[in-house]
């Protein structure tokens, strides 16, 4: 490296500009194929513009409705699903070595075409239809009124759960998500373990179908009934396998006619040649060389995500393509490790360029910056309990540094035989400001798996996040296709509504429990009996649905290739959303959930221990949104005990809560009988529901921003040092309290410089693993960078911050959640 | 009526089962002087993010297209409307004040989605 560059890196360091650092250190190819990239989640909530939707898919869809119309379910979505497969154009960006995309051009998300509520959406949503906006309006309103006739999803599914339940899940106040879809678990033990690809699991459902077909025109039994639907579940599983083929075939063709007919340069032309062998052997034959075993990976995500919306992105990546990257940079050589590193970063870019149409509000909101919520695994143990951590970790880390996308993140999988090489590129990834990786705690983690949903030790430890947070395995048995998370809670309103007596003043519906005047409370059981009613009230409407959500899915949102590559469907002939088979892995995530402790512990204070306050007083603030009240609400705020100082008097009642609700968790079931413990975090629901949520007796008014989730102390309330946050977190029990804990940390980049830097960056790891915490992860950006980056984005295009359960572009969340994490408390270690 | 009745009815309006699903272009454009979402009483929904919302004063039952009104102002849920549901009948409607601002924004009190249609305001 000349001194000139050495002399720039520096400086760069020096400054925390780690993009232009990037930018620099990164090859050619990945800095062409990272700013060739359109933007693709939303960005303040709304799509990013110039991205547009699509509508050339939406006659081809019907079309195929109508011929297919009906087939059973199952079938239908398949040959729906393969005909548009075939159909849709397929394009392979410049400079690029691995292929597969659901969308139809770079800068384009596909509207396959729907009536109801998401045709109002994609209808009044602005700056999203192409040119002529007459002629879109009119194809998406006439694609509407024909789907309105056909019947919905929602039509099928909505008088399915009780009127009332659903009513109130509904309105908006206490829920997130949908109870259908979402679906993005995947069995990787059956599929990416090299064993077999898309030709061997169809000869295994061939063998299926041909014993099925024997036994339903045997002798008539009761046995047999069941097999007529499988044979079309089988039927339909092998038609996405066989499109899926097909698909891949169809982007080795376009790289061969590119290569032959239109590339000059020789190492691209052999590039191209190599992508159409790949593309030829992958997914049809198992991988032999990491290019194919990422590309197959790339290829099942994208097959997977044109089926059905995923809303998160469950992988493994250093473990599943290990062998394939021993074997071609280590044992064989193959490849160098800077061409393994470029394969690794374009994999990552390919992954960031996956869009969508935002299913609603909640989602777009909820998820600023970003397309969905994909963490990938890192590190961790294998099923023997020895230790996964291998050089592909480290690329995988070096390359996230370079790449430089929001999403995926990581999430490092640590235990206590870790080497400090992972330690340090941990580290690194996030001094570098990426938000990334979070650090999980795996004997934690295991045994919490094993504690609540049975999960065998062997399976426990295959375990990748579901979504955010929630470990799950990835085995016949263990894998969770979906992410139950739609049992979110806005939990805030469990302590609002002690104070309205179940009614909710903003939807304006009695949406909780009567559980008494609390003007009329007496003492502070009486309002935390109160608490613990709309807990259980809120926690079981919200299970309910989900239920009924998980129970239906088959009949109204088939998954054909999700099925495919699941043993247990391709076994049993089951849709793999069907519950039969599944242990069970479901989680209720609690949203803006340390309002509950903070505003208890304020009412037990300030009320009942020092009489301050009446409750009359204190309901009148509260109706008035504390206008009229400020010296009363900043005492509330200001001389309140708050979590994260480790106060025993409100630790104390924040493991009371906790507790509660795990007793519940225990009693409520999920549809494979399996229980559902609580995991609190937050994505950026704590701003989509700021104006959701009235006054709270923690001093927060309507419309302030809730605080940034999961176990985080509430932004600059946390006073006594990272330390007394750890000692508060630590008196949980993070193994039977529920079933992860989100912390956020806002660490200074001036002070964790260089290798004493890192050396107290250890240290407070040791504390956080000593204190046997399951989760925590970091933003390293300072207040001058964000000011900066508020002031002039264009500059700061780059900045990437840890928003909650997720990493976005600090430019692309609105103004409201850049000032939540600025409010962040910096701690000095 | 029964529980379940009665929350059907509650239900359907919210999740737009039954109503009028046909409905000409020159109605989805429309964006009245007086639109409900551009009142003080009008509270969005993220799950019905296609424009619907619920009403602080009027309850369900109320009606304010039809003559006479119906006006409900007594019941436990709020009458569910459509941003741009003509307001300029009811006795209610209190006109928002409007902050020039970016439609990036989100989640701020009395935050209004920014419908297309809003442009012709």
């Amino acid at each position: 490296m000349a001194v000139a560059e050495v002399k720039e890196f520096h400086e760069y360091e020096e400054k925390h500009e780690w993009w232009w650092l990037a930018e620099k250190k990164r090859s050619k190819r990945l800095d062409y194929l990272r700013k060739a990239i359109w933007k693709k989640g939303a960005v303040g909530g709304h799509p990013a513009s110039p991205l547009k939707y699509d509508l050339s898919l939406v006659d081809k869809h019907i079309e195929l409705w109508e011929k297919h119309k009906y087939e059973p379910p199952m079938l239908r979505k398949a040959h729906i699903t393969a005909g548009l497969l075939d159909e849709t154009p397929i394009f392979i960006t410049d400079h690029a070595q691995l292929v597969g995309s659901n969308q139809t051009s770079p800068s384009t998300v596909a509207w396959l075409g729907v009536g109801g509520q998401q045709n109002k959406i994609v209808y009044n949503t602005p700056n999203v239809l192409p040119e002529p906006l007459e002629e879109s309006l009119r194809i998406v309103h006439e694609v509407g009124q024909y789907w309105d006739k056909q019947e919905s999803i929602r039509d099928k599914l909505i008088r399915s759960f009780d009127p009332e339940d659903i009513a109130k899940f509904m309105s908006g106040a206490i829920a997130w998500g949908f109870p259908v879809g979402g679906y993005s678990g995947k069995n990787y033990e059956y599929f990416m373990t090299g064993k077999r690809a898309f030709e061997d699991i169809i000869e295994e459902i061939d063998k299926r179908i041909e014993e099925a077909e024997e036994a339903t025109i045997s002798d008539p039994r009761p046995e047999i009934l069941p097999l007529y639907d499988r044979l079309h579940n089988w039927e339909a599983m092998k038609v996405m396998l066989e499109a899926g083929i097909r698909w891949a075939k169809r982007y080795s063709r376009l790289a061969r006619i590119i290569a032959e007919n239109f590339e000059s340069d020789p190492k691209r032309k052999e590039e191209l040649l190599r992508v159409a062998e790949t593309c030829d052997r992958v997914p049809a034959r198992p991988p032999r060389t990491l290019q194919e075993s990422l590309q197959y990976d790339h290829f099942i995500q994208i097959l997977a995500r044109i089926e059905q919306y995923e809303g998160a992105w469950p992988a493994r990546p250093d473990y599943y393509h290990w062998p394939c990257y021993k074997k071609d940079v280590i044992n064989e050589k193959n490849i160098t490790r800077d061409e393994a590193i470029e394969l690794i970063g374009e994999f990552m870019i390919r992954a960031y360029d996956v869009g969508l149409i935002p299913s609603g509000g909640w989602g777009s909101e909820g998820l600023q910056g970003i397309a969905g919520t994909w963490v990938w695994t890192l590190g961790g143990v294998d099923q023997n309990g020895d230790d996964a951590c291998n050089d592909l970790t480290l690329a995988f880390m070096q390359t996230a540094r370079l790449v430089r996308v929001s999403n995926p993140t990581f999430a490092f999988r640590w235990h206590p035989r870790v080497q400090d090489q992972y330690m340090r590129e941990t580290f690194e990834c996030i001094r570098h400001g990426l938000g990334y990786p979070s650090i999980r705690n795996d004997p934690i983690l295991i045994a919490n798996a094993m504690y609540w949903h049975g999960h065998p030790m062997e399976e426990a430890r295959t375990w990748v996040h579901q979504a955010c947070m929630s470990p799950c395995p990835t085995t016949k048995h263990g894998t969770q296709p979906m992410r139950m998370a739609s049992a979110t809670a806005n939990s805030a309103k469990m302590i609002e509504y002690v104070f309205t007596n179940g009614y909710d003043p903003v939807v304006n519906m009695q949406m909780g429990p009567k559980t008494g005047a609390p003007r009329k409370f007496t003492d502070f059981e009486q309002v935390f009996e109160a608490w613990v009613k709309q807990m259980r009230w809120m926690i079981g409407l919200l299970v309910r649905v989900v239920n009924v959500g998980r129970y239906k899915q088959s009949e109204v949102a088939p998954r054909p290739f999700l099925s495919a590559i699941s043993e247990r469907s391709v076994e049993s002939g089951l849709d793999f959303t069907e519950p039969e088979g599944e242990r069970g892995n479901a989680w209720v995530t609690g949203f803006t959930w340390v309002e509950n402790p903070d505003s208890l512990a304020a009412v037990k204070k300030l009320v009942f221990d020092d009489k301050k306050y009446t409750m009359d007083q204190l309901c009148d603030a509260l109706e008035a949104n504390w206008e009229g009240y400020e010296e009363m609400r900043l005492d509330f705020v200001r001389n309140a005990p708050k979590w994260g100082n480790d106060d025993d008097y409100i630790d104390a009642i924040m493991v009371r809560c906790l507790r509660e609700i795990a007793k519940y968790g225990k009693e409520i079931k999920d549809p494979c009988g399996n229980n559902w413990p609580f995991l609190p975090e937050n994505v950026s629901g704590n701003i989509h529901y700021a104006n959701i949520v009235g006054a709270l007796p923690n001093g927060r008014r309507r419309g302030d921003a809730l605080y940034d989730g999961g176990i985080s102390p509430g932004p600059g309330l946390d006073k006594k040092g990272p330390t007394a946050v750890l000692k508060s977190c630590g008196k949980i029990n993070h193994i039977t309290d529920g079933r992860a804990f989100l912390l956020n940390q806002r660490l200074s980049p001036t002070q964790l410089k260089g290798e004493k830097g890192y050396q107290l960056w250890k240290a407070y790891m040791r504390t956080w693993a000593d204190l046997g915490l399951d989760h925590v992860q970091f933003n390293m950006v300072s207040d001058e960078t964000l000011r900066a980056a508020q002031k002039d984005p264009e500059k700061f295009q780059e900045v990437i911050v840890r928003v909650a359960g997720y990493s976005a572009h600090f430019v692309d969340i609105s103004r409201k959640t850049q000032d939540n994490i600025i409010q962040r408390t910096i701690q000095g270690i | 009526m029964s529980r379940r009745d009665q929350w059907n009815q509650v239900r359907d309006s919210i999740a737009g089962v039954g109503v009028k699903k046909e409905q000409t272009l020159e109605e989805r454009e429309k964006m009245p002087q007086k639109a409900c979402g551009i009142c003080k009483n009008f509270s969005e929904n993220a799950y019905v993010h296609d424009g619907r919302g619920s009403c602080s004063v009027l309850k369900v039952g109320s009606n304010i297209d039809q003559d006479p009104l119906v006006l409900v102002t007594e019941g436990e849920t709020g009458l569910i409307t459509q941003f741009n549901t003509d307001g300029v009948r009811c006795p209610y409607f209190l006109k928002m004040d409007f902050i020039d601002t970016s439609n990036e924004e989100c989640s701020d009190p009395a935050f209004r989605r920014s419908h297309r249609q809003m442009e012709k305001l």
